[in-house]
């Protein structure tokens, strides 16, 4: 390569940022946000990256369809919760199968199964996204401030300083309630407390948060020493906006992945919950208290703990294929087609 | 380096401590007496107050506290309410190597199998192998492993018969008994490797060493396995020490599930008939196991990552 057509990259390099930092910042110059598709970066180039994503479109869909049956189909069907048909049920004690009055059969006590799934539904989605969002939440703000803040000095009465080592502060309580066993402490918890939706949502957002607050960490660690960092910090970029501009850019793509990855993951925590009989209550059953309740049939009538479990793959896989739809939208060496 | 271990240690140490306190406060929460759940529902008072005495629980919580911390750094985790005169360490060291078999065999499992899919997937995004590995991920990551396991048991024991059935007395080491289990948690455990292994090494493929390696004629096995793998690394390392730590704590639910006679299941049982000792104690093994796996992973963290050592040797 000659020396007038590097000098001439160099240019369009510059002439681009400038472009695209009309508020004179020419310093933020940062190479991975430049990227490979000219004129097309951020925000609008991850969004028709996912328009072009069938994994997307199967993930929204099936989420929506799931979402729309819970919350209407209950109404539809018109059954309450818990509604028992003991008058129509056979002697021997068996379930009823599929016919024109319960089109998915009833479980063993009579329940109507499709009214019982949808009302499972309602309570699965609720735990999953609510325990989730607030974990999320909480594991992002422990890993972020963790990972840069790292030492706070604050000014004490007559000009005296303490230096609060934030970083090991936080991440060693990330590893103290890391270092909980999860699954037991749990358990513990919910056959001491009246279990109840709120409090299993309590229990998982409050065990579960950690994760993030790790990965987080490890991601911002992972930037802090990187080049651009060193030569913002060098020209005097403030921290707000070393923060806002070049951490977070970098967090992002791993909260927005984690964000629907959580939710499926709290669905199937939950319904381990409810194996070990510390997970909803009985009055609010979930998919996984359903799949328990079931499983002892998996010889004589497998439809009892496969339909919940089914339901249960549905919406964890809606919620997988959206987070990695998101994961690969925000890769970036992926080009738009 | 050195200097970097030893205050790790030092906050292990912390850890433990903390962990033993708010496990101790647990008891004071649990809503039964130990020395009614000793005796039986039809203890005398007079019973019941020589018992508690006898166990120190009249004394003011932090004397019994500090009594407790005590007798732990002696090795002593108290006695079992429910078993007799049974030793709590004793109990649990009975289940432990049966816990240790089945937490290695399935990390082996998942790290083996999603270590090379993930390779081979990011090697060519988009290919016959990432495709089918995703849809298969996606497939397992979506089911609750116990529903996993019940099928698994229900084809391979009930209907076919080549495993023992759950509940039977058998040897932790027949390995036939450990397949079932041991794939179980494989499966469970092998798609974040996957994931993890095709994300970084995807990522890692994309920068300038790796056209650079390519461009000066290194064979592409050598550029991936030797250069790529290298960076790609510490997180699958950071991961498996994570799982290992969380998974020798207990494999409460594929212990239950299988009927293995693991330190997880006993747990269980030991919350179901209120066996506080014994809960205890596991929770405080399984603290100990994390605490180890976490020190593990930071150090491993580093001595691969020069980065990340820079940074903490700064301190």
């Amino acid at each position: 390569m000659s020396r007038r057509r590097a000098a001439d990259d160099t240019h369009t390099h510059h002439a681009e940022v400038g472009t695209r930092h009309d508020s004179g910042m020419r310093a933020e110059a940062d190479p991975s946000e430049v990227g490979d598709i000219p004129g097309l970066t951020g925000r609008s180039r991850t969004w028709s990256l996912l328009r072009a994503d069938p994994g997307w479109w199967l993930g929204i869909t099936l989420l929506a369809a799931i979402v729309a049956a819970s919350v209407v189909g209950p109404l539809l069907l018109g059954r309450a919760q818990g509604q028992l048909f003991r008058d129509q049920m056979p002697l021997d004690g068996s379930a009823l199968p599929p016919n024109d009055m319960f089109l998915l059969g009833t479980d063993r006590a009579g329940h109507d199964l499709l009214s019982e799934l949808l009302y499972a539904g309602r309570a699965t989605l609720l735990v999953g996204i609510a325990a989730n969002v607030a974990a999320l939440a909480l594991g992002t703000l422990v890993g972020l401030v963790a990972g840069y803040v790292r030492v706070a000095r604050l000014g004490l009465v007559g000009g005296r300083q303490v230096t609060i080592p934030v970083e090991d502060l936080l991440m060693r309580i990330t590893d103290i309630a890391l270092a909980f066993p999860v699954l037991l402490l749990a358990i513990a918890v919910t056959t001491v407390v009246r279990p109840s939706l709120g409090v299993v949502v309590i229990v998982i957002a409050s065990v579960l948060w950690t994760t993030t607050a790790r990965l987080v960490h490890t991601q911002v660690v992972q930037v802090r020493s990187a080049d651009f960092i060193t030569a913002a910090v060098a020209m005097g970029v403030g921290q707000r906006r070393i923060i806002r501009r070049h951490i977070l850019p970098h967090v992002a793509p791993l909260v927005s992945v984690l964000l629907p990855l959580g939710v499926a993951a709290t669905i199937l925590f939950e319904a381990s919950l409810s194996y070990l009989g510390a997970g909803a209550p009985a009055s609010s059953p979930t998919w996984g208290f359903m799949i328990t309740d079931g499983a002892a049939s998996m010889r004589t009538d497998p439809r009892l703990p496969l339909l919940p479990g089914l339901a249960i793959a549905c919406t964890v896989l809606a919620f997988s294929l959206i987070g990695d739809a998101i994961e690969s939208a925000m890769d970036p060496r992926r080009t738009v087609r | 380096m050195a200097a970097v271990i030893l205050s790790r240690l030092r906050w292990a140490v912390v850890v433990l401590v903390a962990v033993c306190v708010i496990a101790f406060l647990l008891t004071f929460i649990v809503p039964t007496d130990p020395a009614r759940s000793i005796l039986g529902s039809r203890a005398t008072p007079e019973a019941l107050a020589r018992v508690r005495a006898s166990m120190g629980l009249d004394r003011p919580p932090l004397d019994q506290l500090l009594g407790y911390l005590g007798r732990l750094l002696q090795g002593d985790l108290g006695i079992s309410y429910k078993l007799g005169s049974v030793r709590v360490l004793d109990l649990i060291l009975a289940k432990l190597p049966a816990t240790i078999l089945l937490a290695f065999a399935g990390v082996a499992v998942g790290l083996s199998v999603g270590s090379v899919v993930g390779v081979a997937a990011a090697r060519r995004p988009g290919g016959v192998i990432d495709r089918v590995a995703s849809i298969a991920s996606s497939f397992v990551v979506s089911l609750p492993t116990f529903l996993i396991a019940l099928v698994l048991l229900d084809v391979f024991a009930a209907r076919l018969g080549w495993v023992p059935i759950r509940d039977t007395d058998f040897d932790p080491l027949d390995v036939r008994a450990l397949a079932l289990p041991a794939i179980v948690l494989g499966l469970a455990v092998m798609p974040q490797y996957l994931r993890v292994c095709r994300t970084s090494m995807r990522e890692q493929l994309g920068q300038d060493y790796i056209r650079t390696a390519r461009a000066k004629g290194l064979s592409e096995r050598r550029t991936v396995w030797r250069h790529a793998m290298r960076n790609a690394l510490p997180t699958m390392i950071t991961q498996a020490f994570l799982d290992l730590g969380f998974l020798l704590g207990g494999v409460v639910v594929v212990e239950s599930v299988f009927g293995w006679p693991g330190i997880g299941r006993q747990a269980v049982a030991a919350i179901t008939s209120e066996d506080i000792p014994v809960l205890m104690g596991t929770l405080l093994l399984s603290t100990l196991c994390i605490v180890l796996a976490n020190l593990a992973a930071d150090i491993t963290t580093m001595l691969l990552d020069p980065r990340t050592q820079e940074w903490d040797t700064s301190r």
